[in-house]
């Protein structure tokens, strides 16, 4: 039996998979994070490692996992409560550490991809990138303006999140954080030398990014094309007339070292963002294992839904 | 889209370099925080539902059929 680990609601990149597995038949269940503390439908026995969605052996009758997005804020009605926040905060870690316990109970089992290596921070992907080979911007994570400075000097330089950054809603207004450039005029403006840690990095003089969706040995590559490449961070472009997707062959030692590195990072999916810079060089930008893939599925023919279905029903035995 | 920061120069300068430059949108253009709610009738997904129902096309078919 195929498992599979996401949302409730919509999720863009497990429903259309889920819509195959109908196709061909498969047996699977989906599970949220809401099954854990809500339904009463999973069941744990400590004492045998075993748990139950309902009456199905969960440990005796699944093969693979397709972990997508399952970990989320717990959503618990205490609005009221003078003490919700640290109800809410509790609970919600009450929550994540039962389902590190689901996981290891299930850790046996194939993940696609696994959650234990599939939270991988930029930097250690840059790092183990560089290790196998690949090029890689020139970055540092700085709290001294002046080393900013430095650096700014040296390079054409972006900002970006370590992490993620999310929307900040406001009523009828939303502000977002993109990759955006950095310069000596805006590093001057700041008046304190030091400030929250800050990546930097120096920016990619590129040709095109590409987005390469991969499972197993299995790539399937995209080319972005925008007519002015000079832009900061391309889901500015999206949904542009300006903007094409086009499906794309790496050369065999990128593929090679995309490989090596996906047996060092032990991530068996995911979505790589790279660019071709302006020397004809490909560098390695960051790894996105649950990254969603359905525009460059779509728009390059790729199916990459329908690819994944098959992965999981041949692993399912 | 223009670009304007939402915290005060004291905050600021408590903040890493990003939250210098934040994009600023009108909420409802920003198209993904509907599409969820928007697709959300799929929350069907969630059940043994799936080991019994095999219809001949994807779901999401249903979904687009049924705006």
């Amino acid at each position: 039996m195929i498992l599979i680990l996401s949302y409730t609601e919509y999720e863009q990149c497990t429903d259309p998979v889920i819509d195959w597995l109908l196709y061909f038949n498969a047996k699977f269940i989906k599970l949220t994070i809401e099954d854990l503390y809500k339904n009463n439908n999973v069941k744990f026995d400590i004492n045998r490692d075993k748990v139950f969605y309902k009456d199905i052996d969960l440990v005796d009758n699944v093969n693979v996992i397709f972990y997508r997005r399952f970990v989320k804020n717990i959503n618990i009605d205490l609005e009221n409560h003078k003490f919700c926040k640290q109800l809410q905060s509790e609970l919600q870690y009450e929550v994540e550490y039962l389902t590190k316990y689901f996981f290891y109970i299930l850790k046996d089992k194939l993940w696609v991809p696994n959650p234990m290596n599939s939270d991988i921070d930029k930097l250690t992907a840059l790092s183990i990138a560089k290790e196998c080979g690949l090029k890689t911007p020139n970055t540092i994570i700085t709290q001294s303006k002046k080393e900013a400075e430095e650096f700014v000097n040296k390079y054409d330089s972006i900002i970006k999140p370590i992490h993620f950054s999310g929307y900040y809603i406001s009523q009828e207004t939303t502000y977002g954080i993109f990759t955006n450039s950095i310069t000596l005029t805006d590093l001057a403006k700041i008046e304190t030398p030091f400030f929250f840690p800050t990546l930097l990095q120096n920016k990619i003089c590129k040709n095109f990014e590409i987005r390469i969706f991969f499972i197993g040995d299995l790539f399937y590559p995209t080319a972005i094309i925008v007519e002015d490449s000079n832009y900061d961070d391309v889901k500015r472009n999206y949904g542009m007339a300006n903007i094409n997707w086009i499906p794309y062959t790496l050369p065999n030692d990128i593929k090679e070292k995309l490989i090596k590195f996906s047996n060092l990072t032990k991530i068996n999916t995911g979505s790589i963002d790279m660019m071709k810079d302006k020397s004809g060089d490909f560098v390695f930008i960051e790894i996105n294992p649950v990254g969603q893939f359905i525009a460059p599925s779509s728009r390059c023919n790729y199916n990459v839904e329908k690819i994944i279905s098959e992965f999981l029903i041949k692993n399912d035995k | 889209m223009i670009n304007k920061n939402i915290f005060s120069e004291e905050d600021l300068n408590k903040l890493p370099l990003t939250h210098r430059k934040m994009d600023v949108y009108n909420t409802s253009d920003v198209r993904e925080l509907y599409e969820t709610s928007h697709f959300s009738n799929s929350t069907t997904h969630s059940s043994l539902y799936y080991l019994v129902h095999t219809p001949c096309k994807p779901f999401s078919n249903f979904i687009i059929n049924g705006k």
